[in-house]
């Protein structure tokens, strides 16, 4: 085995950071058309949970399917078993610097449970509002969103044990062949 | 509104689209400077098998990962299959190969710095089981075997479409494309030093093979009478492009640039068969085997020597004194003069500022530079260039000034020279930043400042040396703990130099040149501890055989010998209750500002019927600064003695106490690192409105005309950055990983002869503290936090 197969492993390692590439979309909710406008719905995270929560459109032409350089996103949010006399949570949508093909609203969603959903987007003369009914599911502590990292010096500090009984091994193996080759 | 063409706006969308990820970006810059750092050593000893165009291939495969995953290629594969697939092509045909082609072995090695090369990585390079697992890793049936499965299996409907919607599955899927086509790859480019396992011409019928597969692979898609991932179904048609046209292109771009890629190779593989068949090809087979036994393999034994054959640069010892522009600077005494009066004029404007500005700290320069930007800057470079921040210390100009005018004939009180003078004052300075909330009054700040000032005058103005810095100065022994973990120290030269010195200027002096202030003999001064970077020694050698030089990371820690002027530091209960409280104190500073801790203290204010947090504070500091510490000493002085026996030198029960509290250091680094961090990150803008505003002030209506009005809202609570609390998280951990390593460290000296698992259950105690403090880190980093030094909403 080789210098470089062993060096591959350092290889694998360092590797293994640049992987984490980050899906943009979410889960697909809704297609709607009308007005000339044509809009996919996303929302993530999935599933969907209390806590920091995102809405995403991407709005295009109905007719040529060309994405719409500029519209605006409005996002409205209550809670199904709310009475009449509380107000909606009203979100505005922002450009996604990763994504320019949406707009998206990020929000916190508190309280799990059924919410109802209006995402309204407007371009120029043209309107297209969507309803959508999601049950939003309890939320995670932070501390499991973040759980690949969070106790990444664990096995970091395993490879030290690691390490020493290797180093164990090696020195117990050199101490028996220089008693094989010297038996005095 | 005008409307743009379907074509412009689906590019101009496509081509905006790029997100430069925090840690994948940092990873890949980390990744290319490691390899160029090991490339140009290896170059220079090896030109023929380390060519420049290897190093431009490897870069151009961190490249090409980079395009995969941040370029606009990730926004459209959420859209259209094809774009997927570009990644996925990106991720397993192009960027391997490249990858290979660099020769990464030998780079990445001599890249690392020597005491990482051969301590730590060195035995799991060595040991026959990892070695096995690696050959077998880089066998070609587990290479095709690899990439083969996961081809299919990500992109089974089911997990493809997992993938697409939730970031873990997506992170995971790349990482396997990338980690499989590397082994794929492996075989058939043959990187050297590596030996093939199976004769050159097998590479033919291993990539037919695989070109097979891909060919049905590419089939299966281009062939299919529907859309085989339903999201595509219902996005691309919204972009205007057929879902079922879309996949036949995806299709086409595995099968035809695939294929491509699969046979390319196979010519290079006749081509060498070709070639070696050859009486040329003998003649040179034969010279390369003669070459190759005079290869220059790194020798990655446990041992910390580097091996004659290594590398030139990567043997060689840098001197931050010989760096260009700055290392005249520090080397000469007016350059350092010259820099503290700089700092001096910096601590000037804050205690104008602090006098006469606005009375809001987030408006005023002395709630800014000093607890914003100046510690967010310190906490970094006390890491990365040991204890320079002393360097151009401008509270050493009062000793300076005292001594052209002063006799400074005094010897410090010998019941003083201790650190437990320095202990109290600084519980004393933790207890006043969060109790008088310092960092929210400009006049306070002033008047600390202005304190120092006259403190530091007064007790070098009588007593000899550098009193001040080694026995009094708060700031000075955070800077001495937190430079303890650094790689950079001031050292000799040439250690022979030294052994033949028989005045010994650096310690003592000469007519005209001062010794060290703070009493350390360079030849046996070990680590950063009560060393102020002033660099008077090197004034005073004789011999110019001063450096400030990279050396072990960690090793000053990890000393258990005598060291000049400290002694032996683990046996000493004033050094042990300095690091433990440095320790506790970045914990207990950190914790001071999350919004649970900030709610308990209304609650009790309120339920006291207090009118300010004072009490609620102190105690809690009490509790975090002078309880817990006593606790755990205590737990440990119970724990260790028992589980790992006698401390091997010095004091056999009180010397495991200091031991674990130089075990604890990293974990109290980061944790100060982390913390000033958030603060210097969300808003070291707000540095410009104050100057802007101090400048108008200065100047009048007259600086107003000409700059406007300060722009405010720079000074407002700056987002906190996505990568803010992953890198924290890392931070901490690495911490934690580099205190557990420290742990061991003294327990397999303690323990020489025992198991590895004896060791491990002896060093538990102290691991299981390690823990229970890197959990505390993570809960507060997991926290709400008060934006100190910026505008509140």
């Amino acid at each position: 085995m080789s210098t470089f197969a062993r060096g591959l492993i350092c290889l694998f390692v360092l590797l293994a950071v640049p992987g984490s590439a980050v899906a943009d979309t979410g889960q697909l909710r809704e297609v709607a058309e009308g007005d000339g406008l044509r809009l996919l719905v996303f929302t993530s995270p999935t599933p969907f949970r209390a806590g920091e929560v995102e809405v995403s459109v991407v709005a295009t032409g109905s007719d040529d399917g060309a994405p719409l350089g500029a519209f605006d996103l409005l996002v409205r949010a209550r809670r199904a078993d709310w009475s009449d006399s509380r107000p909606s949570l009203v979100i505005g949508g922002a450009p996604d610097p990763a994504d320019a093909f949406m707009r998206k609203a990020v929000f916190q969603l508190d309280e799990p449970g059924p919410w109802s959903f209006r995402v309204e987007v407007t371009s120029g003369d043209r309107e297209l509002a969507v309803p959508l009914e999601i049950t939003v599911a309890d939320p995670l502590p932070g501390w499991r969103q973040l759980l690949p990292l969070i106790l990444i010096g664990v096995p970091i500090a395993g490879l030290v044990v690691v390490r020493d009984a290797l180093v164990r091994l090696r020195a117990g193996r050199a101490r028996r062949s220089a008693s094989i080759s010297d038996p005095a | 509104m005008v409307q743009m063409t379907w074509r412009d706006a689906f590019l101009q969308a496509a081509m905006s689209s790029w997100e430069f990820q925090f840690l994948p970006t940092v990873a890949a810059v980390a990744i290319s400077a490691l390899y160029l750092r090991g490339f140009i050593g290896t170059h220079r000893s090896r030109p023929d098998r380390h060519p420049i165009w290897r190093a431009v291939a490897f870069l151009l495969g961190v490249l090409t990962v980079l395009v995969a995953i941040c370029s606009p290629l990730d926004a459209l594969g959420g859209y259209l299959l094809s774009g997927h697939m570009a990644q996925h092509f990106l991720l397993l045909m192009i960027a391997p190969p490249l990858l290979l082609m660099g020769a990464p072995a030998n780079p990445l090695l001599w890249g690392l710095p020597a005491s990482v090369r051969t301590v730590w990585v060195g035995p799991f390079l060595a040991s026959g089981p990892v070695r096995r697992i690696a050959g077998v890793l880089v066998h070609p049936v587990t290479g095709w075997l690899s990439m083969v499965l996961m081809t299919w299996l990500w992109h089974v409907p089911v997990l493809y479409q997992l993938a697409l919607v939730d970031p873990f599955w997506h992170q995971v899927e790349h990482w396997l494309f990338l980690t499989s086509a590397i082994l794929f790859w492996f075989p058939v480019i043959q990187p050297w030093p590596s030996r093939s396992v199976w004769p050159r011409w097998a590479m033919i019928p291993y990539l037919l093979t695989a070109d097979l597969q891909n060919t049905i692979f590419s089939a299966f898609f281009a062939f299919s009478p529907r859309v085989i991932y339903p999201v595509y179904e219902q996005v691309s048609p919204a972009l205007g492009i057929d879902a079922m046209q879309d996949q036949a292109f995806a299709a086409g771009l595995m099968w035809v640039p695939g294929s491509i890629i699969f046979v390319l190779p196979i010519a290079g593989v006749i081509r060498t068969i070709l070639r070696r068949s050859g009486p040329e090809g003998q003649r040179e087979r034969w010279a390369g085997r003669r070459t190759a036994v005079s290869i220059p393999l790194p020798q990655l034994a446990a041992s910390g020597a580097a091996p004659a054959s290594a590398p030139a640069r990567a043997r060689g010892v840098r001197d931050l004194l010989r760096l260009p522009i700055l290392g005249p600077i520090m080397a000469s005494r007016r350059g350092r003069h010259a820099l503290r009066f700089l700092m001096l004029g910096l601590a000037v404007i804050v205690i104008l500022d602090g006098f006469l500005g606005p009375r809001t700290s987030s408006m005023n320069l002395a709630g800014v530079l000093p607890w914003t930007l100046w510690r967010g800057i310190a906490v970094l470079l006390l890491l990365i260039g040991g204890n320079l921040l002393c360097l151009a210390c401008p509270f050493t100009l009062p000793r300076t000034l005292a001594g052209r005018f002063l006799p400074r004939r005094l010897a410090f009180p010998r019941f003083l020279r201790t650190k437990w003078l320095a202990v109290a004052l600084v519980i004393g300075w933790l207890w006043a930043y969060e109790v008088l909330a310092l960092w929210d009054s400009p006049a306070g700040t002033a008047w600390v400042v202005v304190g120092y000032f006259v403190a530091a005058f007064l007790v070098d103005a009588f007593f000899r040396g550098a009193s001040f810095c080694k026995y009094v100065c708060p700031i000075g022994q955070f800077h001495f703990v937190q430079s303890m973990v650094s790689p950079v120290e001031v050292a000799p030269r040439d250690a022979t130099v030294c052994a033949g010195c028989t005045t010994q200027e650096c310690l003592r002096g000469s007519a005209t040149i001062e010794g060290c202030g703070t009493d350390l003999f360079l030849p046996k001064k070990v680590g950063n501890g009560d060393c102020t970077f002033c660099l008077d020694c090197a004034d005073a050698c004789p011999h110019d055989n001063v450096a400030i030089r990279a050396t072990p990371l960690g090793g000053g820690l990890a000393f258990e010998g005598w060291r000049s002027s400290l002694g032996r530091l683990a046996d000493r209960l004033d050094w042990s209750a300095l690091l433990l409280v440095m320790v506790f104190g970045a914990y207990a500073n950190a914790t001071g500002m999350t919004a649970p801790v900030l709610e308990w203290q209304d609650r009790f204010t309120a339920a006291w019927g207090l009118e300010t947090h004072a009490l609620a504070a102190t105690l809690l500091l009490a509790v975090e600064l002078v309880v817990l510490p006593l606790l755990v000493a205590a737990l440990l002085l119970l724990c260790l003695p028992r589980t790992l026996g006698s401390a091997p030198v010095g004091h056999p029960v009180r010397g495991w106490l200091g031991r674990a509290a130089l075990a604890l250091v990293p974990l109290g680094v980061v944790m100060w690192i982390v913390h000033y961090q958030f603060h210097f990150v969300t808003s070291w803008a707000a540095v410009v409105p104050i100057t802007h505003r101090a400048l108008i002030d200065v100047g009048g209506p007259v600086i107003e005309g000409l700059l406007g009005t300060p722009a405010w809202s720079a000074a407002c609570c700056a987002p906190v950055p996505p990568w803010l609390l992953e890198t924290e998280i890392v931070l901490l951990n690495l911490g934690f990983a580099m205190s557990f390593a420290l742990g061991f460290l003294f327990a397999r000296r303690a323990l020489p002869g025992a198991a590895t698992l004896r060791v491990l259950l002896g060093v538990l105690p102290l691991g299981l503290v390690q823990f229970a403090i890197l959990l505390w880190g993570l809960w507060i980093v997991l926290q709400p936090m008060q934006m100190r030094g910026t505008l509140l909403p």
